[in-house]
């Protein structure tokens, strides 16, 4: 079904029909799908609204989908509910209308008939595969238990509420399993973000419209040229009102094309940066008094002898066990001070100094990250990060004499071991300079606006007490216990709608070697043969979103996802898939609603950004409007804004008592699961291995459109020409990239925007598109070896249950030699 | 004044994205290996590589739609007249005359008219005239969500084409060929 890398390459290379190569395909089927080898259909041209397809960036714009005789013709962008933004579709949506049509669709529905991953497949129909996955799970849950049944019902690449509160509905009913389950990738930020600010990571963001009132924006560790397209059209907005835009990043990249200065930072070092930064902060006098003062945990004292807060129970007899203290500078006396409590009147918090209160020598929070940052002078922050150490002074003199200042963070500079302490440390920064809460300030991840709560637990939650779990355990502590058989969750069962894990979480040998042999069974909905899904028992032939009716919120718009043609071949998706299943599973009393029903039990939400829309928002109004404003402020969302800090301390949690345990009471830089600094590993294998995003696919999707791939058409090693100098290699050669754990063959590109000692192969590609292997063979392992799960995670997952770190992709170190 | 269709590509906003060479293809359903819009990166030897030594770098995009020169040398060399200049200056091919000769390919000094095999004849940008005559932009303009194409009346004073070529500097790529373009660039350099 999977056509392999010569047939791309062909396509690539100028043959309208090379599609029709791949085997299994119907040739008049393809005749009638391709747009250049078919007559234009013929008649009115109808125009549906829905969400672009490919939501692995999050960003779901707006599309029209242009439908003629039943068939799609094109698709553009479409407004969102409030005109300020702009309407923006890039190239993926563009030429999705191709991936729709794409002659590799799953057609039917197959069950395996050779070995796992030998690709021998027969065809069946929907009930068998459904009668057989039911009376599986039915089988699996009599041996083991419900527990024993992992449920993925979708991934970030499934956009539309419905289709992610339908698994969720079904789980709840099903029984204690799995649902959310650290499937999650990318926890870093999450985990991070829970800590510092104690709110979801979503929620601390700024709308992009406040970007233009920044006077400087530090976009840290992203690529929103190629990845968060949308934002990068409102950064260049805030750049033309005059913002000053700063990358710091590894790479020059297309965002560095763009922006004022371009920081590079040495992969896995920002957190040595950060301190630095926050070094020359402190040393020069240059943080912002008032807002440490008030509103961060740092003017608190810290009990030397254990490093906890001082309380006031500890210097009272009968004081409040949850009182902190600070001392006065007015009085020179240790004050209490409540939690949430800003500030004392008449009381002058010291920030800085060491100080006896009663038996304990304590130092304020503020005196132990100087003394941390002080560790960390630029010169030596120059050494391990390979900024200049100019850039460095000048950079935090910068960044702390200029208000308002947005920091726009991102999965780039997390995706490591010691992500979660390198996201604290860039919050640290933005903290010290007191850009939380004020407009073109803060610190966050995409932009966002206030959003529709639509009462999506109608459908999810169909039980009073939902029977389902979000299991509490970390990614890779997950998955190290399905691939041992220990644990709460013995999973023999998966069941996965859109999820690839195979091609994007992680190292995929694990998946396929240690994984999947101790699960019993698999079943995969999905539109297309994914390297997930030639591993299952079942596969399932998926639609896209072009297909069925949904809903959306993104920003700032309550948008109807419409059906804009009839499903291809036999093509379902989770709305029937979970139906089906329900009703085998013996709650079908749960299952009678149609879509449509389903999406008006949502729009019946209480919630006042939907119960305050007017005239009241009902699903035949959303069907002649496409898109509502929710009711929601008009000003711009600025996260914090009452800076008010769900924490501990009521205040952002600088300091953190609760990771004293794991010494991690102060972010520092550590090295990382593999270091080319400290790995014994890096005598064998000197270069970091990066697999970065491109704006050509979200996660694996897309990888398969044709149009796409005459521009970007095959896998590449992007390496700086002195690595491969040294290496014999010369520009278009095709290496072998190597490490313990796989190997595989691709072309060199020289590129002089790769730090010399990093080297990137482009994410998403299927194996299959590979000359030989496969990228996600050498990357870190999912189920590591030793305890690499950071501990910060068990603290986090308890404040957003999206928080655990996720895999470390970027932990990594390769070898390339000419092949 | 008759019109002068023109278009203003702002390098300062374009991010090199290709979505306007792929709004191309969807609109004017150009087969594969056939691209009628392209994306040239401005430094090194491969798209999207900057030129320099790390980390002193800089990289820039060239979005190359057909000129519409206003002395069209494509026009000037077709053997069977079957490229010509309207009169609001969109500059076509007459698929039915042209007779595959590829004589325009070869004197374009922008590299645009693109030879489809299949068809035997050469194929061009057309400003999207279909559009056009219908009161819209060119495909590629209406789908550049980043503002870096702006399209209109060259001959107008007012309009925001002839604002933004003034603002921005705007200049038109080789002119000392005498094909007197179109297309005008903010942020031009010398590739």
């Amino acid at each position: 079904m999977a056509i392999s890398r010569r047939d791309f390459l062909k396509i690539s290379a100028a043959t309208v029909a090379a599609a029709s190569l791949a085997p299994g395909t119907d040739a008049k089927v393809l005749q009638a799908l391709t747009p250049q080898t078919a007559p234009m259909p013929a008649g009115e041209t109808q125009i549906f609204h829905t969400v672009c397809p490919g939501a692995g960036d999050h960003q779901r714009c707006g599309v029209k989908v242009h439908v003629r005789d039943g068939r799609m013709v094109k698709v553009e962008a479409d407004d969102f509910a409030d005109p300020r933004y702009h309407k923006n579709a890039c190239l993926r949506p563009l030429a999705s209308m191709r991936w729709v049509y794409s002659p590799d669709r799953l057609k039917y529905p197959m069950k395996r008939v050779g070995n796992r991953g030998e690709g021998k497949w027969q065809r069946i129909t929907w009930d068998e595969a459904l009668d057989t996955i039911a009376s599986k799970l039915t089988e699996i849950k009599n041996k083991y238990g419900e527990k024993a049944v992992h449920i993925r019902g979708s991934s970030s690449s499934t956009n539309g509420q419905l289709m992610r509160a339908l698994p969720q509905r079904f789980s709840a009913l099903w029984g204690p399993s799995v649902t959310k389950a650290r499937g999650v990738i990318d926890a870093n930020l999450p985990v991070a973000t829970a800590l510092v600010t104690g709110t979801v990571y979503g929620s601390v963001a700024h709308s992009p419209l406040d970007w233009r009132n920044s006077k400087l924006i530090v976009i840290w560790g992203e690529n929103p040229a190629e990845t968060d397209m949308r934002d990068m059209t409102h950064l260049l907005d805030a750049r033309d009102a005059g913002a000053k835009l700063v990358l710091i990043s590894p790479f020059f990249d297309p965002t560095a094309a763009k922006v004022d200065e371009f920081i590079p930072v040495f992969p896995a070092t920002d957190a040595a940066l950060a301190l630095s930064l926050a070094n020359v902060i402190i040393e020069r006098g240059l943080y912002d008094e008032d807002f440490v003062s008030k509103f961060t945990n740092l003017p608190l004292l810290v009990r030397q002898d254990n490093k906890k807060f001082l309380r006031e129970s500890d210097v009272t007899s009968g004081g409040d066990a949850k009182k902190y203290m600070l001392w006065d500078s007015k009085t020179n006396a240790a004050v209490a001070i409540g939690v949430g409590v800003n500030e004392i009147k008449g009381v002058t918090p010291t920030l800085l100094g060491s100080f006896t209160i009663g038996n304990f020598a304590c130092k304020t929070a503020f005196q132990l990250l100087k003394e941390r940052a002080a560790q960390y002078p630029p010169e030596k922050a120059a050494t391990l990060t390979k900024v200049r150490t100019e850039q460095i002074k000048s950079f935090a003199a910068e960044y702390a004499t200029t208000k308002p200042v947005y920091t726009k963070i991102s999965h780039g500079s997390a995706r490591t071991y010691q992500g979660p302490g390198i996201v604290r440390s860039q919050f640290y920064i933005a903290a010290l300079t007191g850009n939380i809460g004020i407009p073109g300030g803060g610190i966050g991840y995409e932009g966002k606006d206030y959003e529709a709560n639509l009462n999506t637990s109608a459908v999810s939650a169909p039980l009073e007490k939902s029977r389902a779990v979000t299991y509490t355990d970390t990614y890779s502590q997950y998955w190290t216990n399905v691939a041992t058989g220990k644990g709460p969750y013995p999973i023999k069962a998966a069941i996965l709608s859109n999820a690839a894990w195979v091609n994007y979480c992680g190292n995929s040998r694990e998946w396929i070697e240690k994984i999947f042999p101790q699960l019993e069974f698999i079943a995969v909905c999905d539109p297309f043969m994914t390297a997930t899904a030639q591993y299952a028992d079942i596969v399932l032939p998926g639609q896209t979103q072009y297909e069925r009716l949904d809903i959306d919120t993104a920003l700032g718009t309550i948008r109807l996802c419409e059906k804009a043609i009839e499903p291809l071949y036999e093509s379902r998706d989770n709305y029937e898939l979970w139906t089906e299943l329900g009703k085998r599973l013996g709650f079908g009393d749960y299952f009678k609603n149609t879509p449509e029903e389903y999406i008006s039990m949502m729009l019946n939400s209480k919630d006042p950004t939907v119960a305050g829309i007017t005239p009241p928002l009902t699903l035949e109004r959303l069907k002649q409007a496409k898109y509502v404003r929710p009711n929601v402020p008009t000003t711009p969302y600025i996260a914090f804004r009452e800076r008010k800090f769900p924490t501990p301390s009521g205040r952002m949690e600088l300091y953190d008592e609760r990771l004293i345990p794991f010494g991690e009471e102060l972010p520092d830089f550590k090295e990382g699961y593999e270091s080319p600094r400290t790995s014994p590993l890096a005598s064998k294998y000197p270069l970091v291995f990066y697999t970065k995003k491109t704006r050509f696919n979200t996660q694996s999707q897309f990888r398969n459109v044709d149009w796409l791939l005459e521009i970007s058409p095959e896998p590449i090693l992007e390496i700086n020409p002195a690595d491969a100098a040294e290496r014999g290699i010369k520009d278009g050669d095709v290496v072998k990239v190597f490490n313990d754990r796989g190997s595989c063959k691709v072309k060199t590109k020289f590129h002089d925007g790769m730090p010399p000692g990093v080297v990137n192969i482009p994410h998403g590609w299927f194996p299959n598109q590979f000359i030989q292997g496969f990228a996600s063979d050498l990357c870190a392992p999912v189920t590591p070896p030793e305890k690499v799960d950071n501990p910060m995670s068990l603290v986090a997952t308890a404040i957003d249950s999206a928080a655990g770190p996720g895999e470390l992709l970027y932990d990594c170190l390769v070898e390339v030699a000419k092949a | 004044m008759p019109k002068q269709y023109g278009m203003f590509i702002d390098l300062e906003r374009c991010i090199g994205c290709h979505t306007c060479t792929i709004a191309c293809k969807a609109e004017n359903g150009t087969p594969i290996g056939v691209n009628w819009h392209k994306v040239l990166t401005i430094g090194g030897a491969h798209m999207d590589t900057p030129r320099g030594t790390y980390p002193n770098l800089t990289m820039d995009w060239l979005p190359v739609p057909c000129m519409h020169c206003q002395n069209p040398p494509c026009a000037n060399v077709c053997p069977a007249a079957a490229i010509t200049r309207r009169a609001d200056g969109i500059v076509l091919i007459d698929k039915e005359k042209c007779i595959g000769c590829q004589y325009c390919v070869w004197a374009c000094p922008y590299g645009v008219p693109q030879y489809n095999a299949a068809a035997g004849t050469v194929e061009k940008c057309t400003f999207c005239a279909h559009r056009v005559d219908q009161g819209q932009q060119p495909f590629c303009v209406d789908a550049c969500s980043w503002g870096a194409r702006i399209f209109g009346d060259l001959n107008d004073p007012n309009s925001e084409v002839v604002n933004a070529i003034a603002r921005k500097h705007g200049k038109a790529m080789a002119p000392e060929q005498g094909t007197r373009p179109s297309v005008f660039y903010s942020k031009l350099v010398k590739a």
